[in-house]
């Protein structure tokens, strides 16, 4: 490979590369970047240019700028995949961008840095936030169930309030314990619920408990099967429906 | 030719050579956004070559910072297309402000570059 045909390998690399690249001096000046950063500052402004990279920073992350100007080292990582966000204008208002940005000083007056773009995860992030809030809502006023999970095995892996308020043990109690001895019933029954929960989604049995006066109550257990995303049981969801 | 007025018919009609004598960048491209010609200002100032590029995809393999819709996605909104913009290139890693236009016709699609 000739050396004109290395340096194009080298270009392609950096044009395609799906991180933001930039090479920056020590008053900000951008030396080198590729695309990836060229895209989020046309993202932020169609046609925006940032001939300096503080200039850029001063606006739309600012305590970045903070951080870096702190670092008084003459080499060093200065941070390692910080989280970030810039709003920024989509095809319809706007949208909030987040980005992991690590930044290191290779000389006194050379930094790099990198920007990488993980919106998506953080929009996922976000929806699993406000679905624990709506689980957290729901758990915190109920009075007659109780919720918890179990391993595959029949261990509970999870707890939360509902199990507090109605069966009166607590999480670092119930966690671990089989649930054989949250409920009173036949082994082979459960057993046998649980290979039914795995094969069709969801199974449900009756037995007895102890509630938080001490008192035995009667109830159904609902069990609902957990896949991982392989479609592979991991466990299962419990629900005890005192009666 | 000249960046601000030419056409799509021009740039149909023109020749390889006459391509390479703009004062600006053409990559040609078909409907699907296959790099199908790149003239020697493109060439030269991001430093690929045609042969490296003909055949890819310009907005995912070539210049994955248009892949967006403020140019790519502009493409696919008609028929045709001739929308001029401001734009941030990193030619050869140097951030330059440039100026796009954007052109799509019957037969092909084009996308010039000037700085």
């Amino acid at each position: 490979m000739s050396q004109e045909q290395e340096l194009e390998r080298l270009y392609e690399f950096l044009y395609v590369a799906p991180v933001a690249l930039v090479e920056f001096g020590q008053d900000g000046t951008i030396r080198m970047a590729n695309p990836r950063l060229a895209q989020v500052f046309n993202r932020i402004s169609m046609g925006a240019y940032f001939p300096n990279f503080f200039d850029f920073l001063d606006k739309y992350i600012p305590s970045l700028l903070a951080v870096i100007k702190a670092f008084d080292a003459d080499n060093g990582e200065i941070q390692e995949n910080v989280r970030y966000s810039v709003d920024v204008p989509a095809e319809q208002g706007s949208e909030r961008l987040w980005f992991d940005i690590t930044v290191a000083r290779q000389e006194q007056d050379r930094y790099f840095a990198s920007l990488n773009n993980v919106t998506q995860q953080m929009k996922l992030a976000e929806q699993n936030h406000y679905r624990d809030q709506w689980l957290s809502a729901i758990t915190n006023h109920l009075q007659h169930h109780v919720f918890f999970t179990i391993d595959a095995v029949g261990i509970v892996d999870s707890w939360n309030r509902t199990g507090e308020v109605v069966l009166g043990t607590i999480s670092t109690h119930a966690i671990g314990m089989s649930l054989l001895e949250i409920v009173e019933c036949d082994a082979n029954e459960l057993e046998k619920c649980m290979s039914l929960a795995a094969k069709r989604g969801v199974a449900s049995f009756s037995a007895t408990m102890t509630d938080r006066h001490h008192q035995r109550v009667s109830g159904q257990i609902n069990l609902q099967s957990i896949l991982d995303m392989k479609g592979d049981l991991q466990g299962y969801s419990v629900v005890l429906s005192l009666s | 030719m000249n960046f601000a007025n030419v056409s799509v018919a021009d740039l149909d009609s023109a020749s390889t050579s006459a391509m390479n004598g703009a004062a600006f960048g053409i990559v040609k491209m078909s409907h699907d956004g296959k790099v199908t010609d790149y003239n020697d200002w493109q060439s030269k100032f991001t430093g690929m070559s045609k042969s490296a590029v003909i055949g890819k995809h310009f907005f995912s393999q070539v210049a994955p910072c248009t892949n967006n819709f403020m140019v790519s996605q502009k493409y696919d909104a008609g028929a045709t297309l001739d929308e001029s913009l401001d734009y941030t290139f990193t030619l050869k890693m140097a951030p330059t402000p440039v100026k796009l236009r954007l052109l799509k016709g019957a037969n092909s699609q084009y996308l010039l570059c000037n700085k």
